[in-house]
């Protein structure tokens, strides 16, 4: 424990716990009557079974979950789902998870459409050096040495970006009580990172948006919102016009709410990202939801919202639609990961097994393959940001990864 | 021991310190019923198996997390929450004053910060071991526990001044 907060907060949680309520009686039976129910009716062990709806013509097959509508369709076997690197073999690629000196690294970002940028560890989490692989060959280059961390250091650093030649990354600590997020560059060609900007905020915290464009560095608070601008050659902060409130969505598309911690009162206000604005040309486009469709999150093009199933209270159906509130689509899955869809077009869901990715675009589903242990727990597939064209996932036991590049998939 | 019998016992002695857990996630005792039973369902259908693996509670715990933060049930507590305001709790269980505001604070984090910080400060565990209940990357983890750890600061602090004025007549 170590500030008074920690403290309260363990102190304050094992109270609470013990006032909490008696469990019901006859939990017992409840759940075996509830374990027979799935049974019957197929359901798996873990994540829920698989089933088959008709999705733009094509056959999905995705978990269910109780209280989760499903579309129309009919059940189907498990395991259905062809593995990833047959549906997109354009787009994936298997990559060793060590470099050739035997150090583990951790995919961070394509940089085009065959170079993969990749971080190496010190310790848990603490990168310190950024590397480039080749996908076609598989040679890597080291592209710098990362600074070492502040003494009073509060995220190493993180959400790497490219642009304009350069890698461009964050990392925040705190001096004198007052936190500060700094960003950093590196060029891709290689050489030693250098300070762009050091910036001060409510919580020194960046993580909802960094991207570089045209020489200039664009940034956005995860909390308070609001894009500010600073060279990439250095310099000062300074706020972007008429961006109050408003977070990095994909470059120039900035929108609210934003992902990340939303506030209560943002959840009321609707999903995320629900209104975006085109910083370049001041296009504004407002989510038009479907009839009976509560819109959860939005990326430029796609949306995900909830539809309250009228055959059953209570239940509620998920769905894709496009911003323009055409092609309503009825999903038959729990969401693995985030529902903004991944580079504006695919969503990351629960399968019978383990987890799939589907396309909202041409309706396609690929399996990532990637199993519970044996203690029912497992890895998810990894994507850094909305906006990252980016998926990685371990495979052959650690040894390896899965690289899939969403932008090679046409 | 037969798997009904087995999972009864385990039912029988465990569910209580469960739905605790249940309790500290999710800051509802409704809530808290509905995911501990929820997670017994799913438990029970993987018995067999996880039995043998010695840790059903490990499992079960982590299938709760998982199950909490996961959309659908974050969509459906904005709807109770809208329904049911939520209980004060200042009357029962705390020490301190402060510490009721803390409890009611954590009512305002997503679910997943809140997750993270109950892992975290009630259950003691590590960061990696929460990357590892929740699903998410270690990073993940260490970003949501600053995210929040920042946002009840921000409450608790307040709280703290207001109530070191009032008492020391200091501001």
């Amino acid at each position: 424990m170590s500030s008074q907060l920690e403290e309260a907060l363990s102190r304050t949680l094992t109270a609470a716990a013990s006032v909490a309520p008696e469990h019901p009686p006859g939990l017992l039976q409840e759940v075996e009557a509830g374990h027979r129910k799935r049974r019957r009716r197929g359901y798996a062990a873990i994540a829920g079974v698989a089933v088959f709806a008709m999705v733009g013509g094509v056959a999905l097959a995705f978990g269910g979950l109780p209280g989760v509508g499903r579309g129309p369709g009919v059940p189907a076997a498990q395991g259905a789902q062809r593995p990833i690197e047959e549906v997109w073999p354009e787009a994936y690629h298997a990559l060793s998870a060590k470099l050739d000196d035997g150090r583990k690294h951790y995919p961070e970002l394509m940089i085009n459409d065959h170079e993969l940028l990749v971080t190496t560890s010190a310790s848990l989490e603490v990168a310190d050096e950024i590397w480039i692989i080749d996908l076609d060959d598989q040679r890597a280059r080291r592209v710098a040495f990362l600074p070492e961390p502040h003494d009073d250091q509060d995220l190493y650093a993180s959400h790497f970006t490219v642009g304009s030649g350069h890698v461009v990354w964050w990392d925040s600590y705190t001096e004198n009580g007052k936190p500060y997020a700094r960003i950093w560059k590196a060029p891709l060609s290689g050489g030693e990172p250098t300070l762009v900007s050091r910036v001060s905020g409510p919580y020194g915290s960046l993580d909802d948006g960094l991207v570089v464009a045209d020489g200039t560095v664009y940034l956005s608070h995860s909390r308070v919102g609001g894009v500010r601008q600073v060279p990439l050659s250095g310099g000062e902060a300074t706020a972007v016009a008429d961006t109050r409130g408003y977070h990095i969505l994909q470059w120039p598309w900035v929108g609210k709410p934003a992902s990340g911690p939303l506030k209560p009162a943002d959840e009321s206000e609707g999903g995320q990202f629900t209104t975006i604005r085109n910083v370049e040309t001041d296009d504004v486009r407002e989510a038009v939801e479907p009839d009976g469709v509560r819109a959860v999150a939005c990326h430029v093009t796609y949306c995900v919202g909830v539809k309250a199933d009228p055959e059953s209270e209570g239940k509620r159906e998920l769905g894709s639609f496009r911003r323009d509130g055409s092609e309503y689509r009825p999903l038959s899955a729990r969401l693995g990961l985030e529902a903004i869809p991944v580079w504006d077009r695919f969503l990351v869901m629960h399968s019978g097994k383990g987890f799939g990715l589907y396309d909202l675009k041409t309706g396609k589903s690929g399996d990532f393959g990637i199993e519970p242990d044996g203690d029912g727990g497992m890895t998810l597939p990894r994507t850094s940001a909305p906006e990252a064209r980016l998926m990685s996932w371990s495979i052959d036991d650690g040894k390896a990864y899965a690289i899939l590049d969403l932008a090679a998939i046409r | 021991m037969s798997d009904e019998a087995s999972f009864e016992e385990f039912v029988n002695t465990r569910s209580q310190a469960l739905l605790r857990y249940g309790y500290v996630l999710t800051g509802d005792p409704h809530d808290a019923a509905d995911l501990l039973q929820e997670g017994l369902v799913r438990l029970r259908g993987a018995w067999s198996r996880v039995e043998n693996k010695q840790d059903p509670e490990g499992y079960l715990r982590r299938i709760m997390a998982r199950c909490h933060i996961s959309i659908w049930r974050r969509r459906r507590r904005e709807r109770l929450v809208g329904e049911v305001p939520e209980r004060g709790y200042t009357d029962q269980g705390f020490e301190r004053a402060d510490d009721a505001g803390l409890w009611q604070s954590l009512a305002t984090l997503p679910r997943r910060q809140r997750a993270v910080i109950v892992l975290r400060y009630h259950e003691g565990l590590a960061d990696d071991e929460i990357a590892e209940r929740l699903g998410i990357s270690c990073g993940t983890v260490r970003s949501q526990a600053f995210r929040a750890l920042e946002k009840l600061r921000a409450g608790w602090q307040r709280s703290d001044d207001t109530q070191s004025a009032t008492v020391t007549g200091r501001v």
